[in-house]
């Protein structure tokens, strides 16, 4: 069943192109310190003409320099890392509350599906966004919180997922059977619901880390998220944006490598759900 | 009487992941003026793509029609269904031929209230006004039998029973007095009591219409009240055709004659229901040589490896079964 | 009507719950809110703040100031900005326009040109305009806003200089209400289009799903098999019955729209909601956040409460 999906996967050309791009990219942040040429906060003021941004494509600098003449293509590898790790680990997070909490909703149902229900519409109503950005000025902006505040307000979509998905397995009959088993319902969420609810689920779950790295971004952009001299492809686009006029690409280029980021990401969510769909026939 | 509809060769392919199955394979029949013919199969025969076919209503692609003939007799002139242009397939589509669909729960558009798929069709082929089309509709919906017509032109279909939405897709059908309606299995999805009374009311407005019907259905029993021709269809071929009389008294074809055993018949007492063994084959892997021979009780060699041909018996009565055609040689000759 | 009233009603303990919320969250901050509502020069006397601390209630615990701040709410009384000293309900309304304004037309542009584009592609479905308008889908639905914004301004500002990119209207200009018109559409303009871009990539991607499922449903079958002309077909029997599971999307896609508004208006300078939020975010200016959190909800839900009036419409099987 598995070589199946993985066949269902590969065939559909942009997942794969998007894995491709994403795992590279994956990659060069991992190994960021060995790969990169400079050290991130290394300035080199002494090669600036006028205090301005070194080029593209000029001497040894690939992507050019910002205003303080730190290394653009360093920073930029660096800033990878911190958007990919904060994408990735606030999805995980937004999981671990999500599942649990959609699942015994779904599965206990009455009064906790309720609560549980209420909630996740209250959490939804404000746009959150503005949660994470109030979040975010309380507490103090290292990436740990950025990454766990935006898990925490990113898993209402999961939760309500993983309960639709609980209500329709519970009634089938292999859960029937295996509570006539009398199973806990522990163990029966565990074994029985959780793997045959996880498909749509880990769908959402790559569409979640597409949503979490542009919050990121948009944070550092906006000066909440990772201060300086840490780089992080938001705030390197607001620096870039004083410098529009003058030096475009400061600002094209991490956005460049945010989209390429979200893009696949959203490249694969589209071919695992057409791979992991048991109706997909086209 | 006159043809009024003439099929030559008919064949239906579906072209799937570069593959191709054929699902009609050369059926030929015809239909006179104001009469009723049935077409007899077990689901998967093909019988409802021959209907659907008729109307060029499959969607191509996967679809693939092919047809030596498909000629359409109205008002003294002929239409090819098969070649004719696509607009003038459409002024006949709902005005000369129209449809009844199996489905009444998902045949009728559920945000349109059924006035106005009824007024639809009289303003596009009879070119009503508004007022004249709804006067129109409702007259049709107290024929087909509902109470209350004029209030029911508001209703959404889903505020309509089964029974009560398979009688609108009647009046929709019935609304330009077509010359020919194709009615494919009007009843198979509705109750046993309601069936009745849908066949008993497109039987009498068939009668009133002098309309001819096709009736593409399973159920023999109702091919034995209704149809005046019979073909019966197994995987994609005709494989008997015959008028409703000769078929049921002198039947030739072994699966015939299993859908007749296969009938619970009241006045005849019967031990057992006798049934059909096997399943029907699958488009993609028909069997070689008489498509029939894997659950066919005469099986003889022969059948295993060469197809089998149509073959008169007697003057209108068309059987492909070879064993019969050596019995009936042997018996007279 | 009273489906509406209904609707209404429960609000209320929405509204109570978010507000709860985050009067919470902002009181988890370390640090001193009086810090926050006195200039340096001020900060300096410890009398001075201890007064503030007594104006403020900071000594009391969460809840009972919670309860303070409600039952002033309640009187119409949102308090006063600690950064400007003006009454925040003054301040808000005068700001919540422009807001209004942007995410309306980002809106209105999400739901024409995706619902458009998504007929497009599932009626011209396999053929090259669907695979680039699909590929385009992508690219929107994955486009961070404020870099879409960015590569606006360097196109439209600087590069052909066709466009303003700061704020909402030209300063000092007079002029006839269509000049004053046309100034304030080419303002808006860009923001819009940054906003909304995302959403015209999801709504195109599942008009288009959506209107290819309808195609196959047995009542068009029925609709070709009267001889209807394709075009009837495609609007009056398809376009309709494909909208019914998209308006659902309506309700679901305003917070995202609002959140996106907050990035969008400080990009652009537009002295709205979001801006405002954000800069009382960053002053810690409380009684402004509460004021913004509780408005942008309001606005969330008067949206949500429109899209499921929308569904009626559309739906007829749908009865309140």
């Amino acid at each position: 069943m598995k070589s199946v999906t993985l066949r269902r996967f590969c065939r559909t050309k942009l997942a794969v192109c998007g894995a491709v791009a994403l795992i590279a990219l994956v990659a060069l942040a991992a190994a960021a310190p060995l790969v990169s040429p400079f050290p991130y906060d290394e300035l080199h003021l002494e090669d600036l003409t006028d205090g301005k941004p070194i080029p593209m494509f000029k001497g040894k600098y690939l992507f050019g320099t910002d205003q303080f003449g730190r290394d653009y293509l360093t920073r930029c590898i660096f800033g990878g890392r911190m958007s990919l790790s904060v994408g990735f680990i606030a999805a995980l997070i937004s999981l671990l509350i999500g599942i649990p909490l959609g699942l015994c909703a779904g599965y206990f149902g009455g009064l906790a599906d309720m609560a549980v229900m209420r909630f996740t519409e209250l959490l939804s109503c404000i746009p959150s966004f503005f949660l994470i950005l109030i979040a975010n000025s309380v507490f103090h902006a290292s990436i740990i919180n950025v990454m766990a505040i935006i898990g925490m307000f990113s898993w209402m979509g999961i939760c309500r997922q993983s309960r639709a998905q609980c209500l329709s397995l519970k009634e089938q009959d292999f859960v029937q059977s295996a509570r006539a088993m009398g199973y806990s319902h522990f163990y029966i969420i565990i074994r029985y619901i959780l793997p045959n609810a996880l498909s749509p689920i880990i769908v959402s779950a790559t569409l979640n880390v597409a949503y979490a790295i542009i919050v990121e971004s948009s944070l550092s952009y906006l000066g909440l998220g990772v201060q300086e001299p840490t780089p992080s492809w938001g705030a390197m686009l607001k620096v870039g944006q004083d410098f529009l006029r003058t030096s475009s690409w400061l600002a094209v280029i991490p956005g460049l490598l945010i989209l390429v980021v979200t893009l696949s990401l959203n490249f694969i969510g589209d071919g695992l759900r057409d791979a992991l769909d048991p109706r997909a026939s086209r | 009487m006159e043809n009024l509809l003439q099929v030559k060769n008919l064949s239906v392919a579906f072209r799937t992941d570069g593959e191709s199955t054929t699902v009609v394979s050369g059926a030929s029949f015809s239909i006179k003026q104001s009469e009723v013919a049935a077409i007899v199969g077990e689901s998967g025969s093909g019988k409802s793509v021959t209907a659907m076919s008729l109307l060029r209503l499959l969607a191509s692609p996967p679809a693939q029609v092919l047809a030596d003939e498909m000629t359409f007799f109205s008002d003294g002139a002929s239409v090819d269904l098969f070649a004719c242009p696509d607009q003038k397939l459409r002024a006949i589509r709902g005005n000369r031929i129209s449809m009844v669909f199996q489905e009444p729960m998902t045949s009728l558009n559920p945000t349109l209230a059924v006035g106005r798929q009824i007024t639809e069709v009289l303003q596009l082929h009879k070119g009503m006004g508004r007022r004249e089309s709804e006067n129109a509709a409702c007259g049709l919906l107290a024929e087909v039998g509902m109470t209350e017509p004029r209030r029911q032109l508001g209703a959404f279909p889903h505020q309509l029973s089964g029974g009560m939405r398979q009688r609108v897709m009647i009046a929709i059908a019935l609304a330009c007095r077509p010359d020919l309606l194709i009615a494919d299995e009007p009843t198979t999805a509705l109750d046993v009591t309601i069936q009745a009374q849908i066949m008993e009311l497109l039987n009498e407005l068939r009668k009133k219409n002098k309309m001819a019907v096709l009736l593409i259905t399973h159920n023999m029993g109702l091919v034995a009240e209704m149809a005046d021709t019979v073909a019966v269809m197994y995987a994609g071929q005709i494989v008997e055709s015959a008028s409703s009389k000769e078929l049921f008294t002198n039947t030739l074809h072994p699966y015939t004659k299993g859908l007749l055993e296969s009938v619970p018949n009241l006045s005849e007492k019967r031990k057992n229901l006798v049934s059909i063994p096997g399943t029907i084959p699958s488009p993609r892997a028909w069997p070689s040589g008489c498509r029939f021979h894997p659950r066919c009780g005469m099986c003889q060699d022969e059948c295993r490896e060469k197809a089998q041909e149509l073959w008169e018996a007697s003057p209108g009565h068309f059987v492909r079964c070879g064993v019969q055609k050596e019995k009936r040689g042997g018996d007279i000759g | 009507m009273r489906y509406i009233i209904k609707r209404l009603l429960t609000m209320i303990p929405m509204l109570l719950g978010i507000s709860l919320i985050s009067y919470c969250l902002m009181n988890l901050a370390p640090g001193d809110a009086a810090t926050m509502y006195l200039n340096p020069e001020e900060l300096k006397n410890p009398v001075s703040i201890e007064a503030v601390r007594e104006k403020l209630q900071l000594d009391k615990p969460v809840m009972v100031r919670y309860v303070a701040w409600l039952k002033e709410v309640l009187r119409g009384n949102w308090g006063y900005s600690y950064l400007s000293r003006q009454p925040v309900i003054k301040e808000i309304g005068a700001r919540i326009t422009p807001t209004i304004q942007l995410s309306i037309t980002a809106l209105l542009l999400e739901m024409l040109l995706g619902v458009g584009l998504g007929v497009y592609c599932a009626k011209h479905q396999y053929k090259i305009s669907d695979h680039a308008l699909s590929l385009f889908a992508f690219v929107g639905m994955s486009m961070p806003s404020f870099w879409f914004g960015i590569l606006l301004i360097l196109f439209f500002t600087l590069q052909l200089g066709w466009l303003p990119s700061m704020g909402l209207v030209t300063v000092g200009l007079k002029g006839s209400w269509h000049v004053i018109l046309l100034d304030r559409l080419r303002h808006m303009i860009m923001p819009a289009i940054a906003l909304s871009f995302a959403g015209i990539g999801s709504w195109m991607r599942y008009q288009r799903a959506s209107f290819l499922d309808v195609m196959e449903q047995d009542y068009i079958r029925t609709a070709r098999s009267k001889g209807l002309k394709e075009s009837v077909i495609t609007w009056r029997h398809t376009f309709r019955n494909s909208c019914i599971p998209v308006v659902t999307m309506l309700g679901g896609s305003l917070p995202g729209l609002v959140s996106g508004s907050f990035v969008i208006e400080n990009m652009f300078g537009i002295p709205g909601l979001g801006r405002y939020g954000t800069m009382a975010v960053l002053n810690r200016d409380y009684p402004v956040i509460m004021a913004v959190t509780l408005f942008s909800s309001i606005l969330v839900m008067a949206g949500m409460l429109l899209s499921d009036l929308l569904y009626v419409l559309v739906d007829p099987r749908i009865q309140y």
